[in-house]
């Protein structure tokens, strides 16, 4: 059975893994992640400031966090720092994020280096000042250390830098003038300079022998970077087709969906698949966009009356239906459409694919995962989870398609 | 009734209430004329009209037919603002373009006979003769424009920051003894004996400071708070009043067009569509304000008008992508029955002697391009009451860093800026941004780019708060146009809160929040012109937020 996933986040990767796993002929197709590539590098199931980490993860989604090389979910849940000086938790991690839990009530040495927009200073007041810190007498302390990038490279942008200790020889050479220290920390909180490659933090630490990591990640940071390699090496690994391309369209013909892709590797005469899985993401990836003829208010568009209420579309054209708040958002509260302003701007992460469960509403061989689906709280682990579920729910499909009776989901 | 002057340490000749272009222009003037000056600003400088104007430093031909006075005196002082301040300025020129239609022909020569006419007031302000123009002109100068044409004219204006302007008065006037504050409201005007009045009571709305100012002479410059200001003193809020006309302005993210293009609104108003600084606008509008002054926010319908308006001549503005909006209110003298573009825009000193308190005076109507001859004329009531007999000289004396003009691809060489960099430099502080690279010198790491957009270094920031009265991200933002270019703030509003939080001795915490507080703010003012583009921008805003600072803290209204 043909399992076509559409998107190359975290979402996508998870769905395109456990349909694997479950068998399936799967085919991953995107042109390149999009929210997931700007993450922060912190993972959780619910949004931090919600203040969640509650639910055991489930178990397919501890597998799978170990089968990404770049990620540490561990039993406990971690504690990172924000280049804006926040410590918060989060339930797992990029491995070459510094978990300060790890030296509850120790000293963690904050490097202070020429880079562009590094305090050093301030973030150490910062961190130094949170609840968390002051209750566990963990310490912050600004710990000069010359030469880590030269006066150059600290104007590069940080996904320069990063990709720097992507060399061993330099990472040693690091280590080496760490090591020097008389004043040695309990840790090493660098910015996030620590590769592009997944795991040159945990490197570190082993040459050193302590905990070295960064912070979290800005959009645009290498925590991104780091997922995008992991990633094709699990999916290439695993026996997933890879096809790089744009979807354009996703149309039912019988019982199958025929893709379209702006590559020319993929047509409607291929045909088809069994099951689609949508992982392509909401507002921020592009999965998700608004509808440019509901802003177009020329004369013309205003007297045929081709405007569209609710202004937002999914960037792929299928029969699915746009949502919020569990609802078909067809509101219309401004002479051009939506207006954004009286919806709320966070209803911009909200804004989504309806579904029931895994399914897309009114399209049974549709699944959805990830930001795309409307209200769906925006985390890695959860789009991870919604991930494997969508894959399950396709593969009991196929097995449907194949004669066994549909598995409970 | 003359006044003696103050005389008592800690009191001051004359209150000015309002720190727009009218409070600043007034308290700089006072100030050269060697009185002893305190203004109160309950928001911050140029928080109003001053800052949310088009910033247009012209004569208005607009006003031409009807008040040609006001035509006059603000070419007049146009002229006079651009050897005050040649950094500040900036050359804006305009087009005119004329549809194909019946009677057109005629339309086109009595333009260029109206522009004639205005080409005499041109030399008060250094400006262009106009230039008449057929289709194929208007088309080699602006092929954006779409449709059949009869031709049209050039003529020439002059623009400026609005927020910039204040800024540089506000310095002016403490430099000559004046007593600044800002986020500083005036809770109670003072009676003295014969229900004259003495002064002022004020609270400081971040410090919670209170206190009383003695003086025998209040200005009253609120702009579109006059009579509540007025009130303060229980003075009939009717002795002040005003049509209070809402103007909002859209903005792109780069230029658009090479003239500033005059468009033609849905009812027959006219809109431009003008290059400023380094972006695009596009205004104004003009209704009557029933609203909350210190909210004033434009509307989706507010934006679409004016991008209608435009689109029908040049309509790549569509696909253009819309960063933020401007609100303000305009003090519009008072009169009932005309609709709101006829209303004057002349202005008037009212002396509330005949409401029972004599030394109050408050500044009515007026525009930016006459701000300056507005302040000049209520300073002469000021000395006349207190009894001095001194001239302004505010027409000749330099503002702060307009005593010359520097080379910005010299200076960039010599302090190693991006000649970019240094252009927006010496555009915002003319000569004293030689006080900026002295910090860098000092200081190296001062000379780190805080915003990516807009280029400004952490000196700029560091010097806004030290020197010019910003107490937050917001106030760092009117000043510097930090983090109101197209990425709206994601990359650099933490850190100018780490800043200014350090440097008025509040925790990294407090930073945070003034972070959170303009970002919440300017994607508030943003939303209205929000396009597909800015949409994602927004999403990816509120992710990086929430994957650095959390965005419960933000208070979102839904």
């Amino acid at each position: 059975m043909r399992i076509a996933v559409i998107g190359g986040g975290v979402a996508g990767t998870a769905a395109a893994w456990a349909a694997r796993r479950g068998l399936a002929d799967v085919t991953a197709i995107f042109d390149r992640a999009g929210a997931s590539s700007l993450y922060s590098g912190a993972l959780d199931d619910v949004p931090w400031e919600e203040g969640g980490l509650d639910a055991p993860l489930d178990s397919e989604v501890l597998a799978f966090s170990v089968a990404l090389d770049a990620w540490s979910v561990g039993t406990k849940s971690a504690r990172v720092a924000t280049p804006d000086g926040v410590l918060r938790p989060a339930r797992g991690r990029d491995s070459s994020l510094l978990d300060v839990a790890a030296v509850t009530g120790g000293r963690v040495a904050v490097v202070s280096t020429r880079v562009d927009g590094w305090d050093a200073p301030v973030l150490a007041r910062s961190l130094a000042e949170s609840a968390w810190a002051r209750r566990t007498r963990t310490r912050f302390e600004v710990v000069h250390v010359d030469d880590v990038f030269d006066a150059a490279e600290g104007r590069a942008s940080v996904h320069d830098l990063a990709t720097l200790h992507d060399d061993p020889e330099r990472l040693k050479r690091l280590a080496a003038r760490l090591r020097e220290r008389r004043d040695a920390p309990d840790a090493w909180l660098f910015g996030p300079w620590l590769g592009a490659a997944p795991g040159v933090g945990e490197a570190l630490s082993q040459l050193l022998g302590k905990p070295c990591g960064e912070t979290t990640s800005l959009p645009g940071g290498p925590a991104g970077a780091r997922f995008d390699v992991s990633r094709d090496a699990l999916l290439a690994n695993g026996g997933v087709q890879i096809r790089q391309e744009r979807i354009q369209s996703l149309e039912p013909r019988g019982k199958r969906h025929l893709v379209a892709g702006s590559g020319g590797g993929l047509t409607t005469n291929d045909g088809g698949f069994d099951a689609v899985i949508l992982a392509i993401g909401g507002l921020v990836g592009g999965g998700i966009v608004l509808n440019e003829s509901a802003v177009a208010t020329d004369d013309a568009a205003l007297a045929s009356g081709s405007l569209h209420w609710g202004a937002f579309r999914p960037s792929v054209r299928s029969r699915v239906e746009i949502g919020l708040s569990g609802r078909t958002l067809d509101r219309a509260s401004s002479e051009r459409g939506l207006d954004l302003a009286a919806l709320g701007m966070t209803a911009l992460e909200r804004v989504g694919i309806l579904c029931d469960g895994a399914v897309a509403r009114g399209a049974s061989s549709i699944f959805v995962a990830g930001d795309v689906v409307a209200d769906h709280p925006r985390t890695a682990l959860g789009a991870a989870r919604s991930g494997i579920l969508a894959a399950r729910a396709a593969l009991s499909l196929a097995r449907e398609v194949d004669g066994e009776p549909r598995a409970a989901t | 009734m003359k006044v003696e002057p103050a005389s008592n340490r800690g009191d001051v000749d004359v209150v000015v209430i309002g720190g727009g272009v009218n409070g600043t222009g007034v308290a700089r003037d006072a100030a050269l004329r060697g009185l002893r000056v305190a203004l109160f600003e309950r928001n911050d400088l140029a928080f109003g009209a001053s800052g949310n104007s088009s910033g247009m430093i012209h004569g208005g031909p607009r006003y031409l037919t009807y008040d040609p006075d006001v035509t006059y005196t603000s070419c007049l002082d146009s002229g006079h603002i651009q050897s005050i301040a040649p950094h500040l300025l900036f050359r804006i020129p305009f087009l005119m373009p004329v549809r194909k239609r019946l009677g057109s022909k005629v339309e086109l020569f009595a333009l260029d006979a109206f522009f004639d006419l205005y080409d005499r007031y041109q030399p008060l302000k250094h400006g262009k003769q106009h230039v008449l123009l057929d289709e194929d002109d208007v088309r080699r100068l602006e092929p954006g424009i779409v449709g059949e044409l009869e031709g049209g004219v050039s003529f020439d204006e002059w623009g400026i920051d609005g927020a910039r302007l204040c800024v540089a008065s506000a310095v002016d006037a403490q430099e000559h003894g004046a007593e600044i504050r800002t986020h500083c409201t005036v809770t109670e005007l003072l009676r003295g004996a014969g229900g004259a009045i003495a002064g002022v009571r004020f609270r400081d709305r971040l410090t919670g400071e209170t206190g009383t100012r003695n003086a025998p002479v209040v200005v009253n410059a609120t702009g579109a708070w006059a009579p509540l200001t007025t009130a303060l003193g229980a003075v009939s809020s009717r002795a002040a009043r005003l049509r209070p006309g809402k103007g909002i302005h859209v903005y792109f993210d780069r230029r658009l067009s090479n003239y500033a293009i005059v468009c033609s609104a849905i009812d027959g108003r006219q809109v431009f569509l003008e290059p400023w600084q380094n972006m695009s606008v596009i205004g104004t509008t003009d209704d009557d304000y029933y609203g909350d002054l210190d909210d004033c926010i434009a509307t989706t319908d507010e934006v679409r008008y004016l991008v209608q308006a435009v689109e029908r001549i040049f309509p790549s503005v569509r696909g253009a992508r819309a960063i933020g909006t401007w609100a303000g209110v305009r003090p519009t003298l008072f009169e009932w029955g005309p609709n709101e573009d006829a209303l004057s825009r002349d202005h008037r000193v009212v002396d509330h002697a005949a409401d029972g308190m004599s030394g109050l005076y408050s500044m009515v109507g007026g525009k930016l391009a006459s701000y300056r001859l507005f302040a000049e004329e209520a300073t002469d009531v000021v000395a006349s009451r207190l009894g001095r007999s001194s001239k302004s000289t505010t027409h000749t004396t330099p503002l702060p860093g307009g005593d010359k003009e520097l080379d910005p691809l010299l200076f960039a060489k010599a302090h190693h800026l991006e000649p970019m960099a240094a252009a927006r430099l010496l555009y915002r502080h003319g000569t004293r941004a030689q006080r900026i690279m002295e910090r860098v010198k000092k200081t190296p790491a001062e000379g780190a780019t805080i915003c990516p957009c807009e280029p400004v270094l952490e000196a700029e920031v560091r010097y806004a708060v030290d020197c010019e009265w910003a107490k937050s991200v917001d106030d760092v933002a009117r000043r510097t146009r930090l983090g109101l270019g197209a990425c709206g703030g994601m990359r650099c509003a933490a850190r100018c809160g780490a800043i200014v939080a350090e440097m008025t001795e509040r925790s990294p915490a407090e930073g945070r929040g003034l972070a959170l507080e303009f970002l919440d703010r300017a994607r508030r003012k943003r939303a209205p012109a929000v396009g597909p583009e800015q949409a994602r921008e927004e999403a990816l805003s509120l992710a990086s937020l929430r994957a650095s600072l959390g965005v419960k803290a933000v208070t979102v209204v839904e």
